[in-house]
């Protein structure tokens, strides 16, 4: 797919006939400009041969005053169209990527460069949208009257069509090269300038540690590198046009000059009368006035010519594969069947693992750190795909089943909660879409939220602020709760939830949890081993694979890495710091 | 009411033109010279493109009085030559010449707001995101060039170089001369007029492109979320629903603007539209020479080719506009108050004086006061939101306090120089923060001229170094963004920082939240390591880890509501009994268990 088969494919049927007829409008209205100057020539023309007769007077007169209404006429025409087929177009390629990045596999974005991809989402589909609304049927416009012009000239002097389609056609060369030529300095400097946006993101991200560490330097070092490099691309793509540009212009500002000198030759030998010579003159003093613009308008093209590629890129990492004949979950449970995966080179993180997750049941993964535990998740959701064997929800494949129909299935609480910057209410219940006050509220009054945003001045309604920071850690994660109640989705994925709790409000956390998790198939990744010594099922991961499985007791005494960890943990149970 | 308001914005939009000019200027404060300089170029530039225009009169002079002859026209067609390269010349000279100056103001202005962002207090982040702050200093600054390297020179050569084709033709035939500047005085006309509206939608334009940038960030830095959230309807719906706004304001933007620039470019190149007519009158009224109407109907053309580009000044000094308000509302966020004391003492004392701060109209911390001699250590516990974090934060002055005052060694810490302050302590907070970048270097943020040896020592206290030699890169292992390591090492990865840095007093906040079993006891010993001798001052949750330290404040409200020993508050049976009971049955608490009925 090229840019132009982007664009049109994202053009309604009308919109596209709207965008050829202001090509059309815009090449006759810089026909007609030219008018301008025939009527002037044939003025001249007449009074220099003594007319003066006051009916041809008005005659001309009349006439500029026709190209006038003609000119006004074409350019209103098509103006307001054309910007809201840009603009929808533009909006519908911001969608369509969007909706791409939802149904990519998190691996493949991972890939990415998230400053490039929200450069591109937000600056690089502009130029897409600049190229319809103006750039596009402007330039095509000028260089087609420009060139209907010069076939013209053919009609009225031969010798002066010639020299005009001399001078013509090296505009139009060097158009092509300064085009060629600056597309490498745009591409270089668009990957600088997403390179400076992560710079600059990371750079306000990383505040607070760069505060408390006093290392400024150090990423100041990466930040200012990325700033000099953006001044050097500078200079560089300026460099790289001048020449080109400097050749544009000559070509176009000497075609007069060059006339002169002809007129030169034709008097000399006495090949035109000096009338003639002075039509040729001013003609082309004239002609090349609509491609003035035409340098500026071959830049603005490389940027949409830019934008596609980009757009192209992001586009080429696959999606989940859509279903054909998609299964549906029957029933809860979950199965890993020889399960491996690895999320880059740097290794496979899960190798060879199976086990089951019963129904309505709570399955335990515990293990060293690195071990793969929050992996296991990852997979359920298909936040990633399976490298080999397969994950089974109520008997289908994860991958039969339809993206929308795994996510409904599973409510996920993560260790690091994130929030969007929006009122409590609103990050209660995204939730579930359209679920009242009164649901949010006894949601959140079953995570133990309620409590505390009740506190707040202004409740429900107080933003959070960017992520959450607004908001403790605890509190974030009640918030997290209290949305997973509200989509009461038959499965739950709890990932080290506890953490970050006070102990008062941790019981009630986990009466929380508890309400949460009653007749769900839970999975739980918990460090604390006595918070799951009850579950109907431990899975002890270590290094990617599955170490052992059972219930708390049997693997005390089966499993030796259960037993060191159960130790462990009875042992930091009684840890105490000590600066002595 | 309207009507009200564009007359406000009417004389606001008026200053502005004039005020955006100056603000550029502001900005090649140490280049006026040489945009002057460009701006000479660029004016002679102008002028020069229309020597063919003149050469061309000189010829219908000699072809109306029957004198054009071959040398003469050999002549005059090499002088027309030589000064389309010369004015060709001098115009790409004032471009390179301005575009080297942006290229440099672009860069010190990138330097002056990442200088700004050091200075603000860290409030600030919450309320402005990061694609907002990504904006300004990146897609902003490159704007700016427009206004540098273009708007400056052409905006100059633009009203000057017609200016003085004007005076000329005043100086041929004045009557001409007024029927060919009738269109350019309609076409400003009526640009003035649009200028109101422009400004206003062109900024409205820019703060909606900007908040959808923000949306796309947020829904983009988390996909996961927004995937498992009721299938990311509600989130992506914020997304989208921006998307439309967009759209919206172009819709209004095209309703009100377009037909602006239609007249203008319309009006500006109808010069003709009034000399030819007037022109043909007075020659048959025998009150003017063909000569100097040929003049005249040349230089229309040839002023409509200078006055072309006037049009798109508009929108673009609306433009530079609406960047220089968002520079300035910027610029004008309150810094920290910064001195340069270095403690002079080199004690570490801490103390509170009845430290008042309030977030956002809400009182936080109400009087907190305590002191801690050097190398003492006290543990902040209470409920989450009763400000520990806070207390935590105000140290290494993430914000000042509102009223009384935090010391260091005697020394109020908003005196002291933001380095020296910095070099004092060492912090690890709940949250991680990895650049991407090296392990390498990320430890090495700690202390940037430490040796390679010190950096794996420190990985090694802090029980990272096993993990990094399995990656096949090592410390050279970049780290990406959607990071591949898990939160426990991103957090034994933000301990090793604190190590490598050694600073004798050192802030916890819920460091080990999320080491696992059998890693937590090498870390706890790492930690007790690193504690050692230092000022201390933690927030944990797990009150046994605490318990040995010399005192722990009850923090409930934004008071101190106890504070002592362990023992000592034990014995007292008042709050911190009751945490520590309660933390000893979450102890045993079990997910799905039983107990739970009993309690609840």
């Amino acid at each position: 797919m090229n840019l132009y088969q982007r664009i049109s494919q994202n053009l309604t049927e009308p919109e596209l006939k709207l965008v050829k007829r202001s090509i059309v409008f815009r090449t006759i209205e810089g026909f007609a400009m030219f008018a301008q100057t025939l009527i002037l020539l044939a003025a001249i023309h007449y009074i220099y041969n003594g007319g003066s007769e006051a009916g041809v007077f008005v005659g001309f007169s009349l006439a500029i005053l026709s190209v006038f209404f003609v000119r006004r006429l074409l350019s209103f025409a098509s103006a307001r169209g054309l910007f809201s087929a840009a603009y929808s177009v533009g909006f519908k390629i911001r969608k369509s990527i969007l909706m791409h990045l939802i149904k990519m596999p998190l691996g493949a974005l991972a890939k990415i460069h998230i400053g490039r991809v929200s450069q591109t989402l937000s600056e690089d589909v502009s130029w897409i949208e600049g190229l319809i609304s103006f750039v596009g049927p402007t330039g095509v416009a000028n260089i087609l009257s420009t060139f209907f012009l010069v076939v013209a000239l053919f009609f009225i002097d031969w010798r002066m069509g010639l020299l005009a389609l001399a001078s013509f056609s090296s505009i139009m060369i060097v158009l092509y090269i300064a085009r060629k030529r600056s597309k490498r300095g745009v591409t270089f400097r668009s990957l600088t300038l997403s390179d400076a946006a992560l710079r600059a993101i990371e750079f306000v991200q990383g505040m607070p540690v760069l505060r408390s560490f006093g290392g400024y330097e150090k990423a100041d070092n990466a930040y200012q590198q990325s700033i000099e490099n953006l001044r050097l691309a500078f200079l560089n793509a300026i460099k790289r046009n001048a020449n080109t540009t400097l050749l544009f212009y000559f070509s176009m500002d000497s075609a007069a000059a060059f006339s002169i000198l002809f007129a030169g030759y034709l008097i000399g030998n006495d090949l035109a009368q000096p009338t003639t010579v002075l039509a040729i003159m001013i003609v082309m003093l004239a002609a090349f006035v609509p491609l003035r613009g035409a340098m500026g308008l071959a830049l603005l093209t490389n940027l949409a010519q830019l934008a596609h590629e980009n757009i192209s890129e992001i586009e080429s990492h696959q999606p989940l594969a859509e279903i054909q004949e998609p299964e549906q979950a029957q029933g809860s449970d979950i199965r890993f069947e020889d399960v491996s995966f690895a999320y880059n080179d740097l290794g496979r993180v899960l190798k060879g693992v199976s086990f089951t997750a019963d129904a309505n049941s709570m399955t335990a993964i515990v293990g060293p750190s690195g071990g793969g535990k929050t992996t296991l998740l990852n997979l359920i959701a298909r936040f990633w795909d399976v490298d080999q064997g397969a994950i089974y929800i109520g008997g289908s494949d994860v991958r039969a089943m339809r993206l929308e129909d795994v996510l409904s299935q599973i409510s996920l609480v993560m260790q690091d909660v994130q929030l969007f910057n929006l009122s409590i209410y609103d990050n209660i219940s995204v939730g579930r879409a359209g679920a009242s006050k009164e649901e949010v509220i006894v949601a959140a009054k079953a995570a133990r939220a309620h409590e505390f945003i009740e506190a707040l001045p202004e409740g429900y309604d107080t933003q959070v602020g960017v992520g959450g920071i607004k908001l403790s850690g605890g509190e974030r994660q009640r918030i997290s709760i209290a949305c997973a109640i509200l989509k009461d989705a038959p499965i739950i994925l709890l990932d080290e939830a506890t953490s970050a709790i006070d102990p008062e409000n941790e019981l009630a956390i986990q009466h929380a949890i508890t309400q949460l998790t009653r007749d769900k198939t839970l999975i739980v990744i918990a460090h604390r081993l006595s918070t799951i010594v009850d579950a109907d099922k431990i899975i002890v991961m270590d290094r990617g694979r599955v170490d052992a499985i059972g219930k708390h007791e049997a693997l005390l005494a089966n499993s030796s890495l259960y037993a060191q960890l159960w130790e462990a943990h009875i042992n930091t149970s009684g840890w105490k710091m000590d600066t002595k | 009411m309207s009507h009200e308001k564009n007359d406000q914005a009417e004389t606001s939009s008026h200053s502005m033109s004039g005020k955006i000019f100056k603000t550029l200027w502001g900005y090649i404060g140490d280049y006026p010279r040489f945009m002057v300089f460009s701006m000479c170029l660029g004016v002679i530039g102008g002028v020069l493109q229309l020597t063919p225009h003149f050469i061309v009169y000189l010829i219908a002079n000699d072809v109306i009085a029957g004198e054009a002859s071959a040398p003469r026209l050999y002549f005059l067609g090499a002088i027309c030559l030589a000064l389309v390269v010369v004015g060709l010349i001098t115009t790409w000279g004032s471009s390179q010449v301005s575009h080297t100056i942006a290229a440099n103001v672009q860069k010190t202005l990138r330097q002056k707001i990442a200088a700004k962002l050091t200075r603000v207090p860290l409030g600030f982040f919450a309320d402005h995101n990061p694609h907002e702050l990504k904006t300004l200093v990146v897609d902003d600054v490159e704007a700016i060039e427009d206004g540098v390297a273009h708007l400056i020179p052409e905006v100059t050569a633009a009203f000057t170089a017609p200016a003085i084709v004007l005076a000329a033709m005043f100086w041929m035939d004045w009557r001409m001369a007024l029927a060919s500047i009738l269109g350019l005085v309609a076409a400003f006309y009526l640009m003035a007029k649009s200028v109101v509206k422009t400004t206003e939608t062109t900024s409205n334009f820019y703060a909606s492109k900007e908040k959808m940038g923000a949306q796309i960030l947020e829904v983009v830095q988390n996909l996961p979320m927004v995937k498992i959230l009721s299938q990311g309807d509600a989130t992506l719906s914020r997304v989208t629903d921006s998307f439309v706004e967009f759209r919206k304001i172009i819709e209004e933007w095209v309703a009100s603007n377009a037909s602006g620039p239609s007249w203008f470019m319309l009006l500006s190149s109808s010069a003709l539209l009034f000399v030819l007519p007037f022109g043909l009158l007075l020659i048959y009224l025998h009150m003017l020479d063909l000569s100097t109407l040929v003049f005249f109907l040349l230089f229309s053309i040839g002023l409509n080719n200078l006055t072309v580009s006037i049009y798109s000044f508009t929108h673009r000094i609306a433009r530079q506009a609406s960047i220089h308000t968002k520079m300035e509302q910027f610029y004008n966020a309150d810094d920290l108050k910064l001195y340069d004391v270095v403690n002079p003492s080199g004690k570490h004392d801490i103390s509170f004086n009845n430290v008042h701060f309030s977030y956002e109209q809400t009182e936080v911390l109400s009087g907190i006061s305590f002191d801690m001699r050097q190398g003492s250590s006290l543990a902040l516990v209470g409920p989450s939101g009763a400000g520990k974090t806070t207390i935590a934060r105000l140290l290494p002055r993430f914000w000042d306090v509102d009223q009384g005052s935090i010391e260091i060694g005697g020394v109020d810490i908003r005196h002291m120089s933001p380095h020296d302050l910095s070099a004092q302590m060492s912090c690890v907070f709940q949250e991680t923060f990895l650049f991407s970048d090296s392990i390498a270097n990320n430890i090495r943020i700690g202390r940037d001229d430490a040796t390679e040896e010190e950096m794996v020592t420190a990985a090694k206290a802090a029980q990272i170094h096993e993990f990094v030699m399995s990656l096949p890169e090592g410390y050279e292992t970049i780290l990406t963004a959607k990071g591949n390591i898990s939160g426990g090492e991103k957090q034994r990865i933000c301990i090793a920082r604190a190590i490598l840095k050694n600073a004798p007093i050192l802030v916890l906040d819920e460091a080990t939240s999320f080491a696992d079993a059998k890693n937590e006891a090498a870390l706890q010993k790492a930690i007790n390591q690193l504690i050692k001798g230092k000022t201390l001052i933690v927030i944990a949750h797990r009150l046994s880890t605490i318990r040995n330290l010399d005192r722990i404040a009850v923090i409930v409200d934004g008071q101190i509501v106890e504070i002592g020993g362990h023992e000592e508050l034990l014995a007292r049976k008042g709050r911190y009994r009751n945490m520590w009971d309660a933390h000893s049955r979450a102890k045993n608490f079990k997910i799905g268990g039983q107990s739970l009925e009993a309690v609840s």
